[in-house]
């Protein structure tokens, strides 16, 4: 058979491959978002295991004191907030539109004298928000079944990442040891690269949502925004999606203070405090991390979501951009690496 | 069950074999048991059939090989020349642990050969979870280095002493026969440096 007709079996092969694996994804869709959040969390820890093993600790016992420290640092911090959490879930569940209605009333009052000139005379937007409440009421109901699973998972994570910290090496060595002698070094080279370049990045990420998260909680508890715990939790998800994702949080921040007080008079502090939060994220936490070595073209970043979003729903959002950002390095360095080792 | 217990003495007898290999090579002589154990988690044994190359001159290095059985053969790429012939203990491609250079020549096994390979990552996270060892490593490491960096420069002293001495040669050929044309060019071209 020609070579050329080879090659195109193969790719079409490949592109066979491929849908196979996203199909599985999808099939497996919540063990797999568990076993990335977990690797991830694995990852983002390691260096603390073998700050831990450097002062004479086995790496099981490293990696039970990471587990349980994270477990106490995490639930502490859930138990701390949970009258809180409760509290404002209940209050959005128990929500009299009144004030959300009256803010938009104000909001389309001021519209509609603004647009009078332009012909424009009923914009209906109070009609539109009491029929989406009248409509999405039920089902905050159907969430719960949701809510419970989502909690068992929450549990395995730090289960999947406590074994990955301490299995992760010889895993790695085992996958290492598969690999043919003509890859062998290539492989080794590789994922000494990606490694290099994506630890910093992928800590940098996750440091700085988590001091986003708690700073955020703290400037809305402070400035007696309603929800803060909620918004807080969100804008450091958030974080993790460059350039929309600070703007989100605080943006669910303005709202939820209209709609709660029906003014905006707390506007402009809750904007200097997003703002500053930011920039303690970007000059402080970032460069003490290293974390802006691995550049995303905003496009790509866009590409991301979307798909994220289409077909793994909100979380596959919010880890579509630390995602992209492992694919596109593994990429690029397995690209430059054939080319090095003379293997293209 | 009579393989499984087989299995766990071959194993066995395997980590003896390989630890009488480590303690030969120079870099791991001045480590204890207990030291040696954990270098021997981080090395992988690789196994190659004869012909088999296990890098090409060029190639970036990221470690050093050290032969546990078999011979391999190091070759300088484009005369296809022969510069050594190693065999159960000894050690190649060790400046790649300090330094990703290009590889100065092929290793291919010339019989069946069984291998195992130190890599720089793993240097590094040695280094890294256990100081003391990887300072234990690393020291012998330096002076291996160092050593080859005098021998070579004195490999290239001696080389720069014999062009000279040819260029002299060259010089007085083309002196004493002046209308020879390749004389002449020879002793025009050839520079030391």
């Amino acid at each position: 058979m020609p070579q050329s007709v080879l090659r195109w079996i193969r790719l079409v092969l490949l592109g066979l491959a491929g849908l196979v694996l996203v199909a599985l994804l999808m099939l497996l869709d919540e063990v797999v978002q568990l076993l990335v959040i977990g690797a991830l969390m694995a990852y983002v820890l390691d260096p603390l295991v073998r700050r831990l093993e450097a002062r004479g600790t086995t790496r099981t016992t490293a990696s039970a004191i990471i587990f349980f420290a994270l477990l106490i640092l995490v639930g502490g911090f859930i138990l701390a907030l949970l009258p809180a959490v409760a509290r404002q879930v209940a209050a959005i569940r128990a929500t009299d539109v009144q004030h959300m209605v009256e803010a938009v009333q104000e909001v389309e009052e001021f519209l509609e004298r603004q647009l009078a000139s332009l012909g424009v005379a009923e914009l209906g937007m109070v009609e539109n928000v009491q029929d989406f409440v009248a409509e999405r009421a039920p089902a905050v109901l159907g969430y719960v079944p949701g809510v419970l699973s989502t909690a068992l998972n929450v549990l395995l994570v730090p289960v999947v990442a406590f074994f990955l910290l301490r299995d992760g090496r010889s895993l790695k060595k085992g996958f290492v040891s598969l690999v043919p002698n003509r890859f062998f070094e290539f492989t080794l080279n590789v994922l000494h690269k990606v490694d290099v370049q994506l630890g910093n990045y992928l800590r940098g990420l996750i440091l700085g949502s988590a001091v986003v998260a708690v700073l955020s909680i703290f400037a809305l508890w402070l400035l007696d925004v309603p929800y803060y715990v909620l918004i807080g939790v969100f804008a450091g998800f958030a974080n993790l999606i460059p350039y929309v994702g600070p703007v989100a949080g605080g943006l669910i921040a303005l709202l939820v203070s209209l709609f709660s007080t029906g003014t905006l008079a707390k506007a402009f502090a809750i904007i200097v405090a997003f703002a500053a939060i930011q920039v303690v994220d970007n000059a402080v936490v970032q460069p003490l991390v290293l974390a802006k070595n691995v550049k995303l073209h905003p496009l790509l970043i866009l590409f991301a979501l979307v798909i994220g979003g289409q077909f793994f729903g909100i979380l596959g959002l919010f880890l579509a951009v630390p995602l992209t950002a492992v694919v596109k390095v593994m990429g690029q360095e397995t690209l430059s690496n054939l080319r090095r080792y003379h293997l293209t | 069950m009579n393989s499984f217990w087989s299995n766990i003495f071959k194993r066995e007898e395997r980590q003896r074999e390989t630890r009488a290999i480590l303690k030969k090579i120079p870099i791991f002589e001045a480590l204890d048991g207990r030291e040696l154990a954990a270098i021997e988690r981080i090395l992988y044994l690789r196994t190659y059939d004869a012909d088999e190359i296990i890098f090409r001159q060029d190639d970036p290095g990221v470690g050093m090989y050290i032969v546990a059985s078999g011979i391999v053969s190091i070759i300088y790429e484009p005369t296809e020349r022969v510069l050594a012939e190693l065999r159960e203990g000894d050690f190649f491609g060790e400046i790649a642990l300090l330094n990703e250079t290009p590889r100065s020549a092929t290793a291919r096994a010339r019989t069946g050969c069984r291998l195992l390979g130190f890599f720089q990552p793993d240097l590094l996270g040695l280094l890294e979870r256990d100081p003391r060892l990887g300072v234990k490593v690393l020291m012998p490491l330096a002076r291996i280095a160092g050593q080859r960096l005098i021998h070579s420069d004195r490999q290239r002293e001696t080389l720069q002493n014999e062009a000279e001495l040819l260029k002299t040669k060259l010089e007085n050929l083309r002196d004493a026969a002046p209308h020879e044309p390749e004389f002449n060019d020879a002793a025009e071209r050839f520079t030391v440096d």
